[in-house]
């Protein structure tokens, strides 16, 4: 009897928690240190990307030389986090944006100057259980992320995760806060009301894209 | 709870990335010579009508590069060119989207731009897409929120025609031919793969989105792996370069393949 009073206790005590923990809305992105790609695959990236640059002018790839490549260093590793369309068509508001964020296999590292600048980066994804540079050039949110640099503070880049909408073209840095899940802009969108640098709570943020969501008329951007 | 979460979230990623079969299989090293399946297309309307390799081969002889001899060798009695095996690069720079939503019309520019050697406006596109007059307006005049809408570029309105796959990629094979021996840029398609139904229920009305980009150039890496070239409109008035392993163009994590434009040409 003693037993069984127990047990149901320890399930109770399961059930709360795991209550407590779901409800809490917006903390689902992991925060955890998320340095996955070694300082030598970086390296031996960075060399494949100045083999691929070849004769190509590098300010394409917003580098001044190719050996500027050379006096990089590894940034932050930042995982691949979207947002699709149809859960910013279905979101209603109370729910927590932190599901609607997922989490792909690949990994951008940004490779940065001296001063921590944002260059350029090479993105990873896996293959055989192991990562391998599949893209050498910045994507356009990490571009964004770079031109922003100089309004956020690095402590948000370094504890915040980037989040891509690449359907409606928009991307935000989040942050974890006391009060849930914080959204930072990249960009200014007067039409949305974000101003870049600006962090907003992500349940606000969602809830003024969505009427853009309802008028992506299903084709590419 | 963290493992259930872990193990739904694994079935997820799985889903996703089994949606890679929809187009050619990846494969840096031995790229596939099987082109995607092909539509001979002006993408304003839905034509069907199929056509072949052997009318590449055809067109490369009838068209060829006017004045500009493509590194690709020539077979001296068919004319056939072979293309470089190795790499091969087009003399273009990015053109970046003027909208959010303008992935389309900037990538329908630089293509158009190349073949038509004519300047072509992102907004006068959107002007003859949306029957619109008022999408180029004058300097310090807002351009009305309607201009700003997803769609493809419609070759047709400037007398121009293009083939076209549908949710397939274009064959490592393919995309050299384009590039060294015709010297045409192809615009790539992706579709984030973050929404419902397969590639095939797009027409249905089913949510789906993607990007459109430019596949300027090829490359064999020292270590085997072939890699392509990319102009990429966005982000807004600012696009990027980059460049892709071919399996990440055929298909990677978060997106499937769309539908490609290539061959473009006069009408």
């Amino acid at each position: 009897m003693k037993k069984t009073v127990i047990k149901l206790l320890f399930l109770t005590v399961w059930l709360l928690a795991t209550i407590v923990s779901e409800a809490q809305p917006d903390t689902t992105v992991s925060h955890k240190d998320t340095t996955l790609i070694s300082n030598s695959e970086i390296k031996k990236s960075i060399q494949e990307f100045i083999e691929l640059i070849g004769s190509d002018d590098p300010s394409v790839y917003g580098l001044k030389d190719k050996t500027e490549l050379n006096s990089l260093n590894a940034g932050k590793q930042f995982k691949k986090y979207m947002i699709g369309l149809s859960a910013i068509k279905n979101y209603k508001p109370g729910n927590a944006v932190g599901m609607m964020i997922k989490e792909y296999p690949a990994i951008e590292v940004s490779l940065v100057s001296s001063t921590g600048n944002i260059r350029t980066s090479i993105e990873f994804v896996k293959s055989k259980g192991k990562w391998e540079a599949s893209r050498y050039g910045s994507t356009s949110e990490l571009i964004l992320l770079s031109r922003a640099q100089d309004v956020l503070s690095n402590n948000d880049i370094n504890r915040g995760n980037l989040i891509r909408i690449p359907s409606l073209g928009i991307s935000f840095i989040a942050v974890p806060s006391g009060s849930g899940l914080n959204f930072i802009s990249l960009e200014d969108h007067p039409d949305l009301g974000f101003e870049k640098g600006q962090s907003i709570a992500a349940s606000e943020a969602i809830l003024k894209l969505v009427p853009l969501a309802n008028k992506h008329k299903n084709f590419p951007n | 709870m963290n493992n259930v979460k872990n193990i739904l979230l694994l079935f997820v990623l799985c889903v996703q990335l089994s949606k890679c079969t929809n187009s050619v299989k990846p494969s840096d090293k031995t790229a596939s010579a099987a082109a995607g399946d092909v539509v001979n297309s002006s993408p304003g309307d839905n034509s069907t009508e199929a056509e072949t390799s052997q009318t590449d081969e055809r067109e490369v002889t009838n068209t060829g590069e006017r004045g500009h001899p493509g590194t690709g060798r020539r077979n001296v009695v068919t004319n056939a060119c072979t293309p470089n095996p190795d790499s091969s690069t087009l003399g273009m720079t990015v053109i970046a989207q003027e909208e959010t939503l303008w992935c389309w019309a900037a990538c329908g520019e630089m293509v158009m731009e190349k073949v038509r050697g004519r300047n072509i406006d992102q907004c006068d596109e959107a002007n003859r897409r949306f029957g619109m007059n008022d999408c180029c307006p004058p300097r310090g005049r807002p351009r009305p929120s309607a201009c700003n809408q997803t769609s493809w570029p419609e070759f047709d309105k400037y007398d121009l025609r293009a083939d076209m796959t549908i949710c397939r990629a274009l064959s490592w094979e393919e995309i050299k031919k384009q590039i060294d021996c015709k010297k045409k840029a192809i615009c790539w398609t992706l579709r984030w793969t973050d929404d419902d139904g397969e590639c095939g229920d797009i027409h249905n009305g089913t949510d789906t989105a993607g990007h459109m980009m430019v596949i300027f150039g090829y490359k064999i890496k020292e270590n085997g792996d072939s890699v392509l070239k990319v102009l990429d409109p966005s982000p807004v008035s600012v696009g990027s370069t980059f460049q892709i392993k071919y399996s990440q163009y055929v298909c990677g994590p978060g997106y499937g393949h769309w539908n490609d434009f290539y061959n473009l040409r006069r009408r």
